[in-house]
């Protein structure tokens, strides 16, 4: 096995809330530089595994490494789930995306022009130019999620973490984030996303990891997204379950 | 022994634990639906609202009775649940600010409206500290003659509305579709609520009334699945606590009734919570030792499988 | 200065203090546990009571301010056994302490003259009595030091720990991933919280004020869609409530704290009847329904 090429590496992660494991003895490798599918039914335990990958929840046993790419260590970006926030608060589309630069910025400094700069820059990336100062109540859906990518955009991260990127979003919301993940790839980025609709799989990403409180199937989305493994994954669910 | 006889034949005692635990009882019962409704801190505001009510009918009426001051009180509880659902309701404002703000705002009122009662010469100036900690122990029997009634009047209509108010805490939507009004179950149920809270200020007083609400209905939530075992297992511990508190406070010195009743339904409902069978903390956590050791049990035995 | 000035001073920089943390508190929903951290400080009074033995000792101040951030404490590690709801935590932990208080200090301190009262219900008139002297010269009214203080220390607190304050209120998962702890960032709020409380309850009240940390912020939530403008908002309408409770005081001979919260109150239905009538509040709650619904 060659390290280089990985962008996480989950060695035997079992979490469990009480007693109930959610994810259970998982081992994992995800390719660097390419789009990873996260699948599998409601209670598969998918949010887990990225919240997980956060360091956001205790792990019973095992562990989560990112290899460092170029003797550093990579920076994770994170897009949340569109409802995990209170859109009522009072802050603008722009103050959302500067936040991606907070990061770098460290504790104590005030994010300065250049970091806003380069926010607009991403708003522009993501077509939301127009909504700078807009507070983020006042967007649809689709908009809202754009914000999200700008700001996980702006974190300039070597790995982005996203749950669920395409809930709640319109078609065309959708084809241009699509698009703005594929071109994250050309620049060599990772990307790894949970994602619900089987059919559109294939055409969006490179790999596709199937798990259901262990893992099911890992691997190259021609290989491993075969009608076997998927009724394997969702088994216990609605086979299909396009959500 | 005879301590105890001599308590239990005490009048006061006798008044005072009777009292005390009827209100447990009804406080448990319609805590319930406010902790299941995640409303349990709407008592909170709506005690302390209760201020400017108590104030204002005795400076209307002259009339320092119970009956009058304890109407003053309802129609303020009333005032306040009903401004802080509309501001929920037609502001941006959360649950939590529209309470605090109200609630306070009206306490503040009420401070006012106290200031100027100190200036009539006749009354005096234990008002304001009864209303906040309670005085149990000069509770009379015609208090308790009306504590019990209204505690009867209320269980009966939680009887009689029990069907709509246990979809209505579970799911209000689903409430909305069967064709219930949800106007009006939520403001019958407030109204109950605030009836209750009202009902034990004079006892606990305006903050611990809040927990004589939340105490046992958490506490028999650990206990019981189901809404019909937390509503009567919450009656059981919020009475307990009244007679505990009241025994309490009868037999030691300087013991205050409504603390002391506080505090027994508060060492309930850590109990429970620590030691319920089902979900409670230990248990918990011996199922999770368990977890564990089975995890890595089958670890190595699938280990040894694979070598 | 005189006595008169100094009250309207207290009054204004007391209010305006406590606005400060209120507008985080407001937005991170927990607006009650001002309530319940004014409430169990009384606790924190009485037990450093019992451990110096005297009522003017600052050695009070810091036990009320670190039983407010406990109080906190306590509702979270209830909150986080999932065993019962956080409103329902925060309403058996604080009746809990405080009537551990209560009892506390009617068995043990009855002869210590420590008076509830006073504590549930500061009087703001005769704050001028109480005079700091340094060196023997008379430099003013100690609540005047006291409310300027807090107000100062909150002030300082927001300004350098804007960007942080605002990132755990927003998304406390992104402040996790970018290494700005959510948990020491909450604690410091709640710590200033707790102090800015424990400064205002000897003027105010405890009780009251709830009424200077929640009112004014939430009445700032319903003018302004940015928060530093809400922070200064806040802090205008907490200080315009202190001058004009007072006033209002004056002129029927009232309680000044209790007019004060009052004049809250009228800022916060005046700022929710600007929002509902200009439709501006109303049409983004319907936005925020469609988001909800589209999930």
């Amino acid at each position: 096995m060659n390290d280089i090429n990985h962008a996480v590496e989950v060695t035997r992660l079992t979490v469990a809330y009480d007693s109930k494991p959610v994810l259970s003895d998982v081992d994992l490798e995800l390719p660097r530089g390419m789009l990873t599918a996260v699948m599998g039914p409601n209670g598969a335990g998918k949010t887990t595994l990225i919240k997980a990958m956060l360091g956001l929840i205790p792990k019973v046993e095992g562990q989560i490494s990112f290899p460092k790419i170029n003797g550093r260590k990579p920076c994770i970006g994170y897009v949340p789930q569109s409802e995990s926030v209170d859109w009522d608060f009072p802050v603008s589309v722009l103050d959302v995306v500067t936040m991606g630069c907070y990061g770098r910025l460290g504790w104590v400094r005030r994010p300065k022009r250049e970091d806003r700069e380069l926010a607009i820059q991403m708003l522009k990336k993501t077509g939301m130019e127009n909504f700078a100062n807009r507070q983020i109540s006042r967007l649809s859906g689709g908009q809202q999620q754009r914000a999200f990518i700008a700001r996980a955009l702006a974190q300039k991260a070597d790995i982005y973490l996203m749950d669920e990127p395409f809930k709640g979003v319109d078609k065309s919301t959708e084809r241009s984030i699509i698009e703005i993940l594929k071109e994250l790839r050309r620049e060599g980025k990772t990307v790894v996303a949970v994602h619900h609709d089987l059919s559109t799989v294939s055409d969006y990403f490179d790999w596709v990891t199937l798990i259901n409180i262990g893992v099911v199937a890992n691997g190259e989305v021609k290989k491993v997204f075969t009608d076997e493994n998927l009724s394997l994954t969702y088994r216990a669910a609605r086979v299909g379950g396009i959500s | 022994m005879n301590i105890f006889s001599d308590i239990f034949s005490d009048y006061t005692f006798g008044v005072v634990a009777l009292g005390s635990a009827a209100l447990g009882t009804v406080s448990g019962v319609l805590g319930s639906f406010a902790v299941l409704r995640k409303q349990s801190l709407l008592g909170d505001g709506v005690s302390h609202s209760a201020l400017p009510g108590v104030v204002a009918a005795f400076l209307l009426t002259g009339i320092k009775s119970s009956g009058t001051l304890l109407f003053g009180a309802l129609a303020a509880g009333l005032a306040a649940a009903f401004l802080i659902n509309f501001f929920v309701k037609r502001t941006k404002v959360k649950f939590d600010a529209a309470l605090a703000t109200v609630m306070s705002a009206f306490f503040g009122f009420g401070t006012v409206l106290l200031t100027c009662a100190q200036k009539i010469p006749d009354s005096t100036q234990a008002g304001l500290s009864a209303f906040i900690y309670g005085q149990a122990s000069s509770m009379l029997k015609s208090d308790v003659v009306l504590i019990i009634c209204c505690s009867a009047v209320l269980i009966t209509g939680v009887l009689i509305f029990w069907k709509e108010f246990k979809v209505f805490s579970f799911d209000k939507d689903f409430s909305v579709q069967l064709g219930y009004s949800e106007r009006f179950i939520s403001l019958l149920l407030t109204f109950m609520t605030v009836a209750a809270v009202i009902l034990g200020i004079q006892t606990v007083g305006v903050v611990l009334m809040s927990a004589m609400l939340i105490a046992p209905a958490a506490a028999a939530r650990q206990w019981s699945g189901s809404l019909s075992g937390t509503v009567v297992l919450a009656a059981v511990f919020g009475a307990f606590s009244g007679v505990i508190g009241s025994y309490a406070s009868a037999v030691s010195d300087d013991l205050p009734t409504g603390p002391a009743i506080v505090v027994a339904a508060s060492a309930i409902a850590v109990a429970s919570i620590l030691f319920a069978p089902k979900r409670g903390i230990v248990k918990r956590f011996i199922q999770r030792k368990e977890c564990r050791i089975r995890l890595t049990m089958q670890k190595n035995s699938g280990g040894e499988g694979r070598d | 200065m005189g006595a008169e000035t100094e009250i309207q001073l207290i009054a204004a920089l007391t209010a305006a203090g406590c606005a400060i943390p209120g507008v985080f508190l407001v937005l991170r929903r927990m607006s009650m546990t001002s309530d319940s951290i004014t409430h169990t400080i009384l606790l924190g009074i009485v037990l450093a009571f019992f451990a110096v033995n005297d009522l003017s000792s600052p050695v009070l101040l810091f036990g009320a301010a670190l039983m407010g951030t406990v109080t906190v404490w306590l509702t979270e590690l209830l909150t986080k056994t999932r065993l019962v709801s956080e409103d329902s935590a925060t309403g058996i932990v604080f009746p809990l302490l405080f009537s551990i208080a209560v009892i506390l200090i009617t068995r043990y301190a009855g002869s210590a003259h420590l008076d509830t009262d006073s504590v549930l219900l500061g009087e703001l008139a005769f704050a001028p009595f109480d005079r700091m002297i340094v060196l023997g010269t008379d430099i003013g009214a100690k609540g005047l030091y006291i409310s300027g203080g807090l107000l100062a220390l909150n002030i300082i607190f927001v300004s350098v720990f804007f960007k942080e304050l605002t990132v755990v209120s927003f998304d406390p998962v992104l402040a996790a991933v970018m290494g700005f702890s959510p948990a020491v960032i909450h604690y410091s709020l709640m710590t200033a919280a707790s102090l800015t409380a424990v400064g205002a309850f000897e003027s105010v009240g405890s009780v009251l004020v709830t009424a200077f940390m929640i009112a004014p912020a939430a009445a700032a939530y319903l003018l302004t869609d940015d928060l530093k403008q809400m922070l200064v908002l806040a802090v205008l309408i907490g200080a315009s409530s202190g001058l004009l409770g007072y006033h209002t005081a004056m002129l029927f001979d009232v309680s000044i704290a209790g007019s004060m919260a009052c004049w809250t109150g009228i800022f916060f239905v005046a700022a929710a009847g600007f929002g509902i009538f200009s439709g501006k509040v109303k049409g983004r709650k319907i936005k925020g329904g469609n988001v909800i619904l589209k999930k």
